[in-house]
């Protein structure tokens, strides 16, 4: 870029010199820390190399080869999918029937709706890896409070966190309780948002029950709300990692393995740098898409207003 | 007709109870496990209650593990990455809003690409260079990762855009440097964003397993949640008690200040919404 | 003294300031009037440092200051929106920029303050210095107020309080009073001018208020579309109008203007018949003010009226004369009171008309008086 002399001169240097100050710090740790490490990854993943190892080969594509056709690559990838399949839906159906019934509530005792709203946003303050080790002593198989519990109506203890089809959705059950708080307080945002005079007009108009009032006025006015949750539940759940390491470190036989813990696993216990950075890569496109789904709806949601 | 009301009000308030007892039931276990004498931990009946609380188990929680080095970890790695993150984030917003300068459009760009990408995908190559600079195993490694907060860049930025001209001339009239300006009159102005990011960076942090895991090996500098994997590592199958005693006060921290300021507590996590 | 000579700015690509010379003499109170995006900002934002000239020089007592920061060439401002400083009282407000000044940038750390004797000197040293002006202002009282709490008239104070308290060589203002109410700001408008007395400093005033800057200024300059057409005391400006834009714009009512074609010195006009000192040869716009046209019983000119504002102390006509030509009168409340459909009688000071060339719009220095009157 050639620099005018009117560029050059001592006012345009020390303005210069003053933005370098401001903005450089956190433009070249954005580039150490975030984007040079964004394409090794990339570049990584179409090498062998481990952690350690002096010299590594190209191996193009093999990586991602390994990981949708060997048993355990592919168990990440669909224990994944499986595991957000159950939470986004489940979490968001709690979450909107718990936001409805504080929202009503709050219409007759402000006071009890905010420690109901106080009850449910406690696990989001919590520290997952602490709360996990406690649902490690409420799920043990034989002496656990919940098999105890279940055992008073008759039902027979199980195995939560060792039996292979079960161990993923006691994992999403706790990925539910994890996530309802905060998606309850996006929905009350929500709801808070629609104008009382649209619930007026329904009734007028005829919706005179609840349900009819939901459909017409709720359920529609909600929908910029609803996609975003359930974008954001989506990312989050694709990112479950805590509880994973905690409570079976992808055990029993994989059965619990998902994409980040077997990213860890991979590079950081067996220090297979090439394959888990395809790990990554499949995780990150993952993230991605769901994540630039996210920023479109955030936009429109800004032009409802 | 008042009857009925009364009926789905008492219904509804049922359901809604029970869904929060379900929803609190761990963090009642875990204050009742802590304080239950060894014996009664795990038993074949059902005992809510202990039958005198054995404080005993937060005394050894103490003892046997280094649980206050886990607790200090913990503030410094948080306070360490809170503080770097506004030191490096909150200038840069400034020149983004109230500065022209070439590459500003780059500069923001970066900012808005950044967001899309989950820490965890430059766990490895992050990882390696930790261990070239030999910082592995460090409070460094624990921080320097996090330094770069494009979400912290991005509030701040939302904020310093509403800051009038006006001011900002002023400042520049009244012979503020654009430094003294930043930490002077646009930081103190935003301070909701400043709390906002404050829990959204603490709250992320404190909690956060995958990067001290990676990151450090040494007990001496477990933060909480690494150090409460140690202590279950190591304790194995024995005492319980002291287990749940140690994750009662893990937890207690952030727990606490979310009930004393529920209000700023859900607003920064959720404002945040667009990185997780 | 502060001279610009040709100064010119320039966004993006078009320039917003074309050539800008001025001279605003030590000491003298120098207004900036002109329409909403005349450039009359932007020269302002020039003088004290936040922007630079794209061409042009800028000195100070002979001193190019182009460039100087803001913070070096000393000047203060006082912004339309007040600009204070919202997270801090009144006395930090007024106090900060005798802070920055006074104290070295290890001084002003909050602990260091307390502990370094020169640092303890100095801040008492500033604190009595920001009472002075509070008392000054009559704002004791709420030194330790925060902004949020102060009314429109107190916000204005500070403003102006925060530019007094360092002494500065200058004193910009930009729009000061427009965001107050008329009463207010009538209020203000004379403490301002008191200020100025006071101080003996340079004021310079920007404002599209023309009661303003002709109320206040020793000298106005009027701006339009990036040029000053004209640089004069509020007298002249207002007597003797350097071309057609500044007629039409300085003025309680829009002056009436009129093309007419001259023959010799004999200027046959709808508002009579007149003669000019000297032959002039091409059309000239005549420029008569609707209040140097007077209602009387018996006079040269006759017309209808087709509108009537009664504006209080004085009515606003509409009169229009035989030829078809419309006249704006300002009439003093008298005798008459004219109405609609009206036919009255008008009288004209012929030394009050003001001759432009028509091709240029610039004032023609020609006398012009009623024909048949003794030279």
């Amino acid at each position: 870029m050639a620099l005018s002399p009117r560029q050059l001169s001592a006012p345009h240097l020390k303005e210069a010199a003053t933005t370098l100050s401001l903005a450089g710090p956190a433009t070249l740790a954005m580039l150490v820390l975030i984007f040079i490490p964004s394409l090794l990854v990339a570049v990584f993943s179409f090498t062998d190399y481990q952690f350690g190892a002096r010299s590594f080969h190209w191996v193009g594509l093999d990586n991602y080869v390994t990981l949708f056709t060997d048993r355990t690559g592919r168990r990440a990838v669909t224990n994944t999918l499986l595991y957000v399949a159950v939470v986004m839906p489940l979490s968001m159906i709690f979450s909107l029937v718990v936001a409805l019934g504080v929202q009503s509530v709050s219409t007759w005792s402000p006071r009890l709706a905010t420690m109901l709203r106080t009850a449910y946003f406690m696990p989001v303050a919590a520290t997952l890896v602490a709360m996990a080790t406690v649902f490690q002593m409420l799920l043990h198989p034989s002496l656990g409070l919940i098999n105890q519990l279940i055992g008073l109506v008759g039902i027979p203890g199980q195995s939560w966190l060792s039996d292979r089809g079960l161990v993923l959705y006691t994992l999403a059950a706790i990925g539910i309780w994890e996530t309802i708080g905060y998606n309850m307080v996006l929905f009350l945002a929500g709801l808070t948002a629609i104008p009382s005079q649209l619930y007026d007009a329904a009734e007028i108009d005829g919706a005179n029950n609840w349900w009819d009032r939901f459909w017409t006025v709720t359920w529609p006015m909600l929908g910029p709300t609803t996609l975003f949750v359930l974008v954001v539940t989506a990312t989050r759940s694709f990112r479950v990692f805590e509880t994973v390491a905690t409570l079976t470190q992808g055990g029993p036989a994989y059965a619990s393995d998902t994409l980040v813990y077997a990213m860890y696993r991979e590079g950081f216990v067996y220090f297979k740098a090439g394959y888990s950075s395809a790990i990554t890569v499949v995780f990150f496109v993952a993230v991605l898409i769901l994540t630039l789904t996210q920023v479109r709806i955030v936009e429109k949601k800004v032009h409802y207003r | 007709m008042i009857a009925a009301r009364y009926l789905s009000r008492a219904v509804s308030l049922g359901l809604l109870l029970l869904g929060a007892a379900i929803i609190l039931l761990p963090f009642f276990w875990m204050i009742s496990l802590s304080l239950k004498p060894a014996d009664e931990i795990f038993q074949d009946s059902i005992q809510l209650l202990p039958s005198h609380f054995e404080w005993n188990n937060y005394v050894v929680a103490f003892t046997k593990m280094p649980l206050w080095r886990f607790l200090i970890n913990g503030i410094i790695v948080c306070c360490g990455i809170l503080i770097l993150q506004i030191l490096i984030a909150v200038p840069c917003a400034y020149a983004l809003t109230q500065r022209d300068f070439r590459g500003k459009a780059i500069v923001m760009g970066m900012v808005l690409a950044g967001l899309l990408v989950p820490y965890h995908v430059t766990a490895i190559p992050l990882f390696l260079g930790l261990s070239q600079l030999r910082l592995l195993d460090s409070y460094a490694a624990l921080i320097l990762p996090f330094i770069a907060s494009v979400f912290g860049i991005f509030l701040f930025r939302q904020f310093f855009a509403t800051i009038p001209k006006d001011l900002i001339d002023a400042a520049r009239v009244d012979g503020l440097s654009e430094m003294s300006i930043v930490w002077r009159i646009a930081f103190p102005l935003a301070w909701p964003a400043a709390t906002a990011f404050a829990v959204f960076s603490v709250v992320a942090h404190w909690n956060d397993l995958f990067w001290p895991l990676i990151a450090v090996s040494s007990p001496e500098l477990a933060t909480p949640p690494r150090g409460i994997l140690f202590f279950r590592d190591v304790e194995a199958g024995s005492s319980f008690g002291p287990l749940m005693a140690a994750t009662a006060i893990v937890t207690a921290p952030l727990v606490l200040v979310f009930l004393m300021a529920q209000r700023a507590f859900i607003q920064g996590l959720t404002m945040t919404g667009l990185k997780g | 003294m502060i001279q610009l000579k040709s100064l010119t700015r320039i966004f993006d690509d078009k320039p917003v300031l074309d050539a800008i010379n001025l001279e605003i003499p030590e000491g003298s109170f120098t207004s900036l009037l002109g329409p909403s995006g005349c450039g009359k900002s932007t020269l302002l934002r020039i003088l004290a440092g936040l922007d630079q000239p794209s061409a042009g020089t800028l000195l100070f007592d002979g001193e190019d200051v182009r460039e100087k920061s803001a913070t070096l060439r000393n000047i203060a401002m006082v912004f339309q929106s007040y600009a204070l400083y919202p997270h801090m009282t009144v006395r930090a407000n007024i106090g900060l920029p005798l802070a920055m000044r006074s104290m070295s940038r290890l001084e002003r750390l909050p602990l260091v303050t307390a502990l370094l004797p020169s640092a303890r000197r100095k801040r008492a040293a500033n604190g009595r210095e920001v009472e002075r002006i509070a008392a000054m202002l009559g704002l004791t009282e709420l030194l330790e107020r925060k902004p949020s709490e102060l009314s429109g008239g107190q916000k204005q104070r500070v403003a102006v309080g925060r530019a007094l308290v360092r002494d500065p060589k200058a004193f910009l203002f930009d729009e000061p009073l427009s965001n107050l109410d008329t009463k207010l700001r009538g209020q203000m408008r004379e403490e301002i001018s008191l200020l100025h007395k006071q101080t003996g400093k340079t004021f310079i005033y920007v404002t599209h208020d023309q009661t303003e800057a002709m109320s206040l200024s020793d000298q106005v300059a009027v701006m339009m579309e990036g040029h000053i057409l004209q640089v004069a005391p509020p007298r002249i400006l207002y007597s003797r109008p350097a071309n057609t834009k500044v007629a039409a714009f300085v003025g309680e009512h829009p002056i009436n203007l009129l093309t007419v074609k001259p023959v010799g010195t004999a200027l046959q006009s709808p508002f009579g018949a007149f003669v000019l000192s000297e032959a002039w040869d091409g059309d000239i716009i005549l420029g008569l003010r609707p209040e140097n046209i007077a209602l009387v019983e018996n006079g040269p000119l006759q017309g209808r009226v087709t509108r009537v504002d009664y504006l209080g102390g004085h009515t606003l006509l509409d009169v229009e004369l035989s030829e078809g030509i419309c006249l704006r009168v300002a009439d003093e409340e008298g005798p008459l009171v004219p109405a609609v459909g009206n036919v009255v009688q008008l009288s004209i000071a012929p030394q009050k008309i003001h001759l432009f060339k028509a091709e240029s719009g610039e004032r023609l220095p020609l006398e012009v008086r009623q024909r048949g009157e003794a030279v």
